[in-house]
């Protein structure tokens, strides 16, 4: 058996005991967490609901026509598919046994790196005014944080209602479910289809929401001892 | 070999219907699988926890941690990897702990005399050669001979076949015999 039994078999078995007592004493029933697949449907669901908000507050009088160009639609596509992907995986890791390996969350990377690369393809205007530039950006810095918002609070909760135990990591992986499905839906609300203006004004702040949310995670987790 | 396996899988669904039912308030399944978990966990925490004297608060600490996070624990998946995910977690942030206070007791400590050469040839340090395994080696050897899982329940989790499993286990043991005779 085990060296503690080995060494003072008597006093582990007592101290064994004692705990499992007072275990036992404290038992109630408790409310097992929903399917992970059951939970992931619901927050596509929330997802849904603000697409449709997005969709009718849209400033893009052209979508119809861009839901025919392919690079748009790819990149789209590809940021849902990817928020989706790091929701599925922020649920997951907040169940012990379940915490997504290096091969999942490299899944994740490389979708988003690919579909960032997508904004390449994108025509950069260089000569844009700075004035109107940053008056451009900002509202679409806003509105990414805002369609997030919800989004990344869900998510936060259904993690912290399982049992994290890396708060930084299921913290990052929210984010980036909640911050780049959030990209997808800029991108079908902001008219503006130019390289410079998509990579300062969306993609930065979804890495930075991304990395604020790691930081609350982390920080939370460290409030209740973990790490 | 085979029949040491089926009972191996026997026990572990076992276990799983007693979490279940713990789950839902049964106190006699609770005690039962505390009393069936704690060898294991015991073994599987003192291959972590190089001091024996604060081996017992890490049990403690990873039995309350394992009863505290029993509403996660999904009942049609075995038990094991939940379990020793939780210990794992909780003996990492035990040693954490423990380097943090010790680097700072050395600060304020007279100078430890130097280990002579001879006392380190004679210990040969299984966690050093565990360590100096290629990863994938690494993480077979911890779950069929740390953690006690099944082949087949290691290479589920691994995300490989069985036959796979058994080879990287295999070559596990061939660098650590080596590693030890040195």
């Amino acid at each position: 058996m085990s060296e503690i039994a080995n060494r003072a078999p008597a006093d582990h078995e007592a101290r064994h005991r004692a705990l499992v007592e007072r275990m036992v004493a404290d038992l109630r029933p408790v409310r097992r967490l929903w399917p992970i697949g059951l939970r992931l449907a619901l927050w596509i669901a929330l997802e849904a609901g603000v697409l449709l908000f997005a969709i009718y507050h849209s400033r893009r009088t052209d979508l119809g026509r861009q839901l025919s160009n392919l690079w748009f639609l790819l990149c789209v596509g590809g940021f849902a598919a990817a928020g989706v992907v790091g929701a599925a995986l922020a649920l997951r890791s907040a169940i012990p046994g379940r915490a997504p390996g290096r091969r999942e969350v490299g899944f994740l990377l490389v979708l988003t790196v690919g579909s960032a690369l997508l904004l390449l393809h994108e025509p950069i205007n260089a000569n844009v005014p700075i004035a109107t530039f940053v008056g451009t950006g900002l509202p679409c810095v806003f509105g990414i944080a805002t369609l997030a918002l919800l989004p990344l609070l869900a998510l936060l909760w259904a993690v912290k209602r399982g049992a994290p135990l890396e708060g930084g990591f299921g913290g990052a992986l929210a984010g980036a479910g909640a911050f780049l499905f959030s990209f997808a839906l800029m991108r079908a609300r902001c008219p503006i289809d130019e390289g410079l203006h998509l990579f300062m004004w969306h993609f930065l702040p979804t890495l930075i929401g991304i990395a604020a949310s790691a930081g609350a995670g982390f920080l939370w987790s460290r409030k209740r001892g973990g790490k | 070999m085979r029949k040491f396996e089926k009972a191996a899988e026997e026990r572990s669904r076992l276990r799983a219907r007693l979490m279940a039912r713990t789950q839902e308030g049964d106190t006699e399944a609770c005690r039962a699988l505390l009393d069936d978990i704690g060898p294991m966990l015991t073994n599987f925490l003192r291959r972590r926890i190089a001091d024996r004297n604060e081996l017992e608060d890490v049990y403690q600490d990873t039995m309350l941690a394992l009863f505290q996070a029993r509403h996660t624990y999904e009942p049609a998946r075995p038990l094991e990897p939940w379990l020793f995910a939780i210990a794992r977690n909780v003996a990492a942030d035990h040693a954490r702990r423990y380097w943090t206070r010790a680097s700072v007791e050395q600060l304020t400590d007279k100078t430890p005399e130097p280990v002579r050469e001879e006392e380190l040839r004679s210990a040969p340090n299984l966690e050093d050669a565990v360590a100096r395994l290629p990863e994938q080696q690494r993480e077979a050897f911890s779950m069929l001979k740390l953690e006690g899982l099944s082949i087949e329940q290691a290479a589920e989790r691994a995300g490989v076949s069985a036959g796979a499993l058994r080879v990287r286990a295999h070559r596990a043991y061939k660098i650590l015999r080596k590693l030890i005779s040195e």
